[in-house]
């Protein structure tokens, strides 16, 4: 260009200059196309004056800017960008418009002749701050893929860092707050009416759809509550709602589990009186503020439903009553009409049969008057419940079903293999799921089992006490003193699962619940129940359950050989020591009936003495070494037993308690040298 | 199965505390006394089933025997409010009506000559029931018809359902009070050796005690013998209530008594009740708690057996609470009764307090939160055995008051009775005495000696 003078050389090339500021090349001023856009640029080939060229060298970074960011705002405006990206390209691109304006405002100066680059360069200043700014943005959203989540969070970040640079902050105010408007209203829309409103796959909670289906099938609602809805990948979540993000999910997952029951949401309570949605604001407490409005409100609507729509507490109750035993007569008067039954092996039991018979025992027992009576169940688990308890450890949750758990060996009985079951319903099943219906049903077989020791000691108790007529009381002490012992375990044993574990974590449990105000204090709290009556009735210490089915067994068989021993001696039915009735009538038989009383008591006497002989020959030498057998085995093992117990008393307050429950007396302590901590 | 219970009750004693024990079940129940269910009862939970049956017209009948030999008692019973309650066939009063004159002998006498009609009765009631868990009697042993013919019934229900349980509630005797009945140690004495063969569990009210707790504890002056039952019955439905309100344990009497009783002749059963009320007296109302509670039952002026309980120990305990309980405290009453040593037990084998917490019937107000039974097998009951014996002993010795029972045709030839009866009740005594003992498992007993000499006779 050295032709002309520098006169025309300026005018030429505010001319080619306000081009470039319109993205448009010329002759002089060369656009060269860049990752971002296009960079303009003072062709090489002009030989221009040092003054113009360094003031081009000022103006045309604008230009390259400004082309930065149509072309972001072009890429940002496509359909796959989403949403947030939408509404930021259009907050930049009325941005654009105004620096629009300004370049239009220069051309008319220039008609006028009266811009020279000076000039120029003193009117574009303050937009060469906006949009080179702008195109920074561009630059770093485009070098992260930032969108959605993402997005907002990188102008949070710019927000931060432009803290010392009040224009430029309140330009990112500006775009952050126009941003987020699509990313609110799908919060909104979570958080007042549980639905997930996100075209563009931005939002942070996400939907699987796949799981709406089978809601009340308890093996399903499981992984419902925590599959159906989850977060998005961290950096999907907007850094300024992270801290709220899990509160944001809960909020709109009870939502729909409050729409699963089919009631309606009333959305617009969820949001404080006079705020129609959730909206971006630069103080962070204003929507953490409604956001927790909506969370505690979601909360109520739900406890409420469960509460007091689907009386959780009383199906609690209904399931205390039946796997708990708290109401103790359905289940001996269930296994008496079902004895026959369930002394099968496990496999050989029909089920359809014990199903009858469990309805009928409901129907004739207290429990009639139970609501939900319809709900119970039975089940047949043919492990034993130590490999169901290992089972549980290793695998973390149960496999509902028992089938190919069998043992081959060991076959279980009916009786050891049955359990109560329970239908429960949406949205019930969210609290007591099937995993927490596992852990009722080991413990129900757990007590049963010593309800059942409990009642077979009672039983040896009352052959013993058909021998209170013979006047050889002496023979039968050791029996009696050994019946009392293993009776005192027992019942000691039970009494302090059922007072002092299972009653006392009940009364906890209910006064939890009445005041709970989410779901997940119930679930917690229901959960927390369960773990420590499964391990204060000792079910999670293998060692200890060990010795106690050790001990239960020697307990069983004891009432076998007492039942044996009572039929060989005939203390059942024609008694020795139990006078036959006809003996009497035979002996007073053809007598005036006054004077033959005398006689009968004559009678009684001499049998009473004749029976002395039979049992002295029965109970011989056998009977004592057996006797002695049952003793030290029942004493090894009990000694084993709260020996292991005292040991780890010291730390386990539970175990201190249940010593001093067998040791109340200090009969073991004195005799083991053990020191209870209790 | 209910596990039905059949109520025995004999004698005027016997009659008035098992009435005064049906009136309490009819409320307890929400049964009226005409047998219909009160409007405010029809939903429940309880199992009434247990003492009661439903005739054809709904209306519960208790399964229960009136039996007396003079109508004194029953006939008011018949034309009182109560009169349509029981079954009219379930009703024996002796068509003589001249009653035992106080009198064992004439009393187990005359139960054996009617012994068919009695037994009838009884089989009927037996066949009317599922699963009969066993026999409930209530008589007194000092007199003449609870006393013999209570005996000749323990003897007939043990030959005839030896598998059953017998339990019985026993009025025994205040000796310190003078009595219009002389041959009252001789009675108690041969009702005694039924008591300890004859039936499985015997619940002993003491009349000195309750009269004790009355004046004492109820600040009664002179307490009536409807006072006095009241208190009766209230410890009756109080032990019962595990059986007619199911929970978790206990639900059936020999589950109940199995434990409470390690031996079987050591089967005598003293009773603690805590905190007291007759509707006739209005009494303070104290707060009451689990631990409080408990603390009380081990006191002597809330136990029913005057005995110092500072001698000897227990062999068992069972603490039913009722009411508004707190379970949580259960394990701290516990742990506070352990540490402080509130009470003895057998050096011999484990023993403890066993707890239940019973559902309370939720048609009867109480004025506590939180009432206690207590029922315990204590060896100081031999106290009541020793004072039986003390005045039966000289009597027996000088044959004094003897000819009352000579007269009659058993008594005729031979008293071998009175002293079998007293060998047993020694035995029973001496056995009490040995089970305080740690050999008491190794204890060869009077009962083997006894044995012997009765074998080599």
């Amino acid at each position: 260009m050295l032709h002309i003078g520098r006169a025309s050389q300026e005018y030429q090339l505010v001319e080619e200059a306000l081009y470039a500021l319109m993205g448009i090349e010329s002759e002089h001023i060369r656009a060269f196309p860049s990752a971002d856009g296009l960079v303009f640029q003072l062709a090489s080939s002009a030989d221009v004056d040092a003054s113009i060229a360094d003031l081009l060298g000022r103006i045309l970074p604008l230009a390259s800017a400004y082309s930065a960011v149509t072309a972001f705002v072009e890429t940002g405006s496509r359909y796959e960008a989403g949403l947030v990206s939408h509404a930021l390209c259009a907050a930049v691109r009325e941005l654009l418009n105004e620096y629009l304006i300004v370049v239009a405002q220069l051309e008319t100066q220039f008609g006028l002749g009266q811009l020279n680059l000076q000039k120029m360069w003193f009117f574009v200043q303050p937009s060469l701050s906006t949009v080179t700014a702008l195109a920074t943005l561009a630059r770093s959203i485009r070098d992260q893929g930032a969108r959605g989540g993402s997005l907002l969070s990188l102008l949070h970040e710019a927000l931060e860092v432009s803290a010392g640079d009040s224009p430029k902050r309140a330009l990112i105010e500006h775009l952050l707050s126009a941003a987020s408007v699509p990313y609110f209203s799908a919060l909104t829309a979570w958080v007042t009416a549980g639905s997930v409103v996100d075209p563009y796959a931005e939002f942070m909670v996400v939907e699987h759809p796949d799981m709406a289906k089978d809601l009340g099938l308890p093996a399903l609602s499981d992984s419902y509550w925590s599959e159906r809805y989850t977060l998005r990948e961290a950096k999907a979540v907007p850094r300024f709602l992270a801290p709220h993000a899990a509160t944001i999910l809960t909020t709109g997952k009870y939502l729909n589990v409050i729409a699963g029951c089919g009631l309606p949401i009333p959305s617009e309570t969820l949001l404080p009186a006079g705020e129609a949605a959730v909206a971006y604001a630069s103080n962070e407490r204003e929507y953490a503020k409604t956001i927790e409005h909506a969370h505690a409100r979601a909360a109520a609507l739900l406890i409420d439903v469960l509460m007091r729509k689907h009386a959780l507490l009383d199906r609690l109750g209904s399931i205390k009553r039946y796997f708990l035993l708290s109401q103790g007569d359905v289940l001996p008067h269930f296994f008496e009409i079902a004895a026959d039954e369930l002394a099968r092996p496990a496999s050989a039991v029909d089920i359809e049969k014990l199903e009858a018979l469990l309805e009928l025992a409901v129907r004739s027992t207290s429990a009639r008057g139970d609501e939900h009576k319809d709900e119970l169940g039975l089940r047949l688990v043919h492990t034993s419940i130590a490999s169901e308890l290992a089972h549980i450890n290793t695998a973390g949750l149960p496999s509902g079903s028992s089938a190919g758990a069998k043992a081959g060996a060991g076959e279980l009985t009916g009786f050891e293999a049955f359990a109560f079951d329970f239908v429960v319903e949406w949205p019930l099943n969210l609290v007591i799921s099937s995993a927490a219906l596992t852990k009722y049903r080991l413990l129900n077989r757990h007590l049963i089992k010593s309800t059942r020791v409990c009642k077979a000691m009672s039983a040896a108790w009352a052959i013993h006490k058909l021998t209170k007529t013979a006047h050889v009381q002496a023979y039968f002490k050791r029996a009696y003193a050994l019946r009392s012992k293993m009776l005192h375990f027992v019942s000691s044993f039970s009494n302090y699962m059922f007072y002092q574990v299972l009653e006392p974590a009940w009364a906890q449990l209910t006064a939890t619940l009445a005041g709970a105000t989410s779901l997940a204090d119930v679930v917690t709290a229901h959960e927390a129940f369960l773990n420590a009556a499964l391990k204060e009735c000792l079910l999670t210490h293998p060692e200890l359950l060990k010795l106690l089915t050790k001990l239960m067994s020697t307990c069983s068989i004891f009432v076998d050989y007492t039942a044996h021993l009572s039929a060989t001696l005939s203390l059942d039915g024609d008694s020795i020591f139990v006078i036959p009735p006809g003996l009497v009538d035979s002996a007073v038989e053809g007598l005036e009936e006054e004077a033959a009383i005398a006689q009968a008591l004559a009678v009684r006497r001499e049998h009473a003495a004749a029976a002395v002989d039979t049992t002295a020959t029965v109970l011989d030498d056998k009977y004592h070494r057996t006797l002695a057998k049952f003793e030290e085995n029942f004493g090894y093992h009990m000694r084993l037993f709260l020996q292991t117990i005292n040991l780890l008393s010291g730390t386990e307050k539970h175990l201190a308690a249940l010593f001093a429950t067998f040791d109340f007396n200090g009969f073991y302590g004195d005799a083991l040298g053990l020191f209870s901590y209790a | 199965m209910p596990r039905e219970m059949i109520t025995l009750q004999v004698g005027q004693c016997g009659n008035q505390i098992g009435m005064a024990f049906w009136e309490r079940l009819c409320a307890e129940h929400g049964i009226s006394p005409d047998g219909m269910l009160a409007p405010h009862a029809v939903e429940g939970t309880d199992r009434k089933d247990v003492f009661f049956y439903q005739a054809d017209d709904d209306h519960y009948i208790p399964r229960a025997l009136l039996l007396d030999l003079e109508p004194r008692v029953i006939q008011p019973i018949q034309t009182g409010a109560y009169g349509n309650l029981f079954n009219p066939e379930n009703i024996f009063i002796d068509a003589e009506g001249g009653g035992a004159g106080n009198n064992w002998g004439t009393g187990y006498t005359k139960a054996e000559a009617v012994q068919e009609k009695i037994l009838d009765m009884l089989d009927r009631e037996a066949d009317g029931s599922d699963s009969l868990e066993g026999f409930l009697l209530t008589h007194s042993i000092s007199g003449g018809t609870g006393s013999g013919m209570g005996s000749n019934l323990l003897e007939k229900l043990n030959d005839r359902y030896p598998k059953k349980l017998i339990q019985t509630y026993s009025v025994f005797p205040n000796q310190a009070e003078s009595s219009d009945v002389v041959v009252q140690p001789y009675n108690s004495m041969l009702a005694l050796k039924r008591l300890v063969l004859n039936a499985d569990c015997v619940v002993v009210l003491d009349n000195a005690a309750l009269d004790r707790i009355a004046t004492e504890r109820l600040h009664i002056e002179s307490p009536t013998h409807k006072q006095i039952n009241e208190i009766v019955s209230t410890v009756m439905a109080a032990s019962t209530t595990t059986l007619r309100y199911p929970g978790y344990m206990n639900n059936d009497l020999v589950g109940l008594v199995s434990s409470l009783i390690p031996t079987p002749r050591c089967h005598f059963m003293m009773t603690g009740y805590t905190p007291l009320s007759v509707s006739s007296v209005s009494t303070s109302v104290r707060k009451t708690t689990v631990l409080d509670v408990m603390r009380r039952l081990l006191q002597t002026q809330n136990i029913m057996l005057s005995a110092d309980l500072k001698v000897g120990c227990y062999l068992s305990i069972l603490n039913i609470i009722q009411g508004e309980v707190d379970p949580t405290q259960v394990h701290k009453a516990l742990q506070r009764i352990r540490q402080r040593k509130l009470c003895n037990f057998i050096p011999w084998g484990p023993a403890s307090i066993q707890v239940a917490l019973s559902r309370r019937s939720p048609y009867v107000e109480s004025a506590h939160r939180v009432t206690g039974l207590m029922l315990a097998n204590h060896t100081s009951i031999n106290s009541k055995f020793v004072e039986i014996a003390a005045s039966f002993d000289p009597m027996r010795k000088r044959r004094m008051y003897m000819q009352h029972f000579t007269k009659l045709p058993m008594f005729a030839d031979s008293l071998d009775e009175f002293d079998d009866s007293r060998e047993v009740v020694q035995n029973l005594m001496d056995e009490y005495k040995a089970i305080e003992r740690p050999d008491y498992v190794d204890w060869q007993g009077s009962s083997a000696a006894a044995a012997s000499s009765a074998a080599s006779s």
